[in-house]
């Protein structure tokens, strides 16, 4: 089963994870949030997702973030230097 | 550009010199319209970092503008006086830490006050290269680079969309402004090396007030196009082209995005195109004055036309108004070449501000008139045709204006006055 981790700006993240939580109950388990504070860095949330990727059973993450470029984006980025991920880039505008 | 036109007013200015020191000003130029646009772009960033919200977004544009024309009339005094390469040094310092000040800010507060000190320091990055450009171009030669320099500020402009977009990912806007602070400081290094030492001024011309350039014919004849037709190009293409497409023509924000892109691309080939042939023109015998009298009143015939369209008049009607528009650019170096080189640090910057005080009083008036025609029961289509009608009209009245009054303006010469 593949995991899904969602990186934004706090409480977006969590917030996100409760609606996936209410609309599917089952899958609550598989959807991780991670609230980014206003004065994290991109490298803490780096640190941060890595440690969250790596608690994780399933061999495959999907990444959701936010605003393009923002914090969280670009915590999301620096993972794929060390991990074997993928990023799927939104259109700018 | 070997031709004589580089011939300097005091020692020659040879082909190789006057490139470096055109690129120099050009790159600091690229810079500051980068800057002043990056804010739009960055604008969800900051939203999403810092919770600004939209008043807040546009105090923080408006910070920026507020800077810039603070020092407009002090600046041209400075360019006269002490040369544009020493203006242009302990400006584009003071951006460069303003940079720095505002990769480091953490609120509305902060990071105004740091946006002050760029628009500052961004202040003679337009106004130093046209004044050293009268100090040792002739006129052909003035006209084609202030095209071109304007073709490299609708660079700038390009280069903070897409291009800042997509290096957000990988630098975060704090890394960003550090970038441009250091970009800055290569700029100041290209200008420091490459500009002129010496200036025309002296003490006697550097008294003269700008009450006796806001009396000079020229100014007089050209000063309602700057404010309203140079004013309103700025105000519709930094502004209210965008709500246009989306609450007029029906355009998603994607589609209104990708528009803007048209139109300023579009403006930035009509800015390289007037720069290759007005020194053609005027070897023909077509002066500024002549663009003008025939170029604009087809801009206002195009802007009656998008009015009268309403929803149908889309991206390219838009940018064939601007492309049309882009004569009046040719107002500000006549604005210079009417006044002795040692003057026209004040003429250009006077004018400067004129057309600046143009863009906030249109954007703001242009907004009010939309409200104002919504509150006595007008559409949201009826409104903007409205304002944008009312728009029009002031163009015309200025034109007018201008035809009336150009018989009086002072022949621009095809060399400077006092070779």
């Amino acid at each position: 089963m593949t995991t899904v981790l969602i990186i934004a700006h706090a409480p977006l993240a969590s917030a996100l994870r409760a609606v996936a939580q209410h609309a599917y109950p089952d899958c609550a388990v598989d959807v991780q949030a991670l609230d980014v504070s206003r004065d994290a860095t991109a490298e803490q949330v780096e640190a941060e997702a890595r440690s969250m990727i790596a608690r994780q059973p399933s061999a495959e993450t999907l990444v959701f973030t936010d605003v393009f470029g923002a914090t969280p984006c670009r915590g999301a980025t620096l993972l794929l230097g060390s991990l074997p991920l993928l990023l799927l880039e939104p259109q700018p505008f | 550009m070997t031709e004589p036109a580089m011939t300097g007013v005091g020692p020659r200015v040879g082909a190789g010199p006057a490139v470096a020191i055109v690129l120099a000003f050009a790159f600091a130029y690229f810079l500051s319209a980068l800057l002043r646009a990056v804010t739009a772009t960055l604008a969800p960033v900051f939203s999403a970092e810092l919770g600004l919200q939209p008043a807040d977004l546009g105090f923080l544009a408006g910070a920026y503008f507020l800077g810039f024309a603070a020092l407009q009339l002090p600046l041209g005094r400075a360019l006269d006086r002490f040369g544009p390469r020493r203006v242009q040094l302990a400006l584009l310092s003071l951006a460069a830490v303003g940079c720095v000040a505002f990769s480091q800010a953490s609120g509305l507060a902060s990071l105004s006050a740091a946006r002050l000190l760029i628009g500052m320091g961004v202040a003679a990055c337009l106004m130093a290269p046209l004044t050293c450009y009268r100090h040792i171009f002739n006129a052909s030669t003035q006209l084609r680079l202030n095209s071109w320099m304007l073709m490299t500020g609708s660079l700038g402009m390009l280069a903070s969309t897409l291009p800042v977009q997509m290096m957000l990912p990988h630098w975060g806007w704090r890394g960003l402004f550090v970038g441009l602070a250091a970009l800055l400081l290569v700029a100041l290094s290209l200008i420091a090396w490459n500009a002129p030492r010496s200036s025309p001024a002296n003490t006697v011309q550097s008294v003269g007030r700008y009450r006796d350039i806001m009396r000079h014919p020229t100014f007089i004849a050209l000063a309602p196009l700057g404010f309203f037709s140079y004013g309103g190009l700025i105000a519709i293409q930094s502004l209210w082209a965008g709500p246009w497409l989306t609450q007029v023509s029906g355009r998603s924000a994607a589609q209104a995005a990708e528009g803007l892109f048209a139109i300023n691309l579009s403006m930035l080939f009509a800015f390289m195109a007037w720069g290759g042939a007005m020194p053609h023109l005027a070897k023909a015998g077509l002066h500024a004055r002549h663009m003008i009298t025939w170029g604009l009143p087809a801009s206002i015939l195009v802007l009656c036309l998008i009015v009268a369209l309403g929803p149908a008049a889309s991206t390219w009607h838009w940018a064939l108004w601007c492309v049309l528009s882009t004569c009046v650019s040719l107002s500000q170096p006549a604005v210079g070449q009417a006044f002795p080189p040692a003057w026209a640090g004040r003429a250009l910057s006077a004018f400067n501000l004129l057309i600046f005080g143009g863009v906030f009083c249109l954007q703001w008036g242009i907004g009010l008139v939309i409200d104002g025609l919504g509150t006595l029961g007008w559409t949201r289509v009826a409104s903007f045709q409205g304002a944008m009608g009312l728009f029009a009209l002031c163009c015309t009245v200025a034109q007018l204006w201008f035809l009336w009054r150009q018989r009086r303006m002072v022949i621009m010469p095809a060399e400077p006055a006092h070779r």
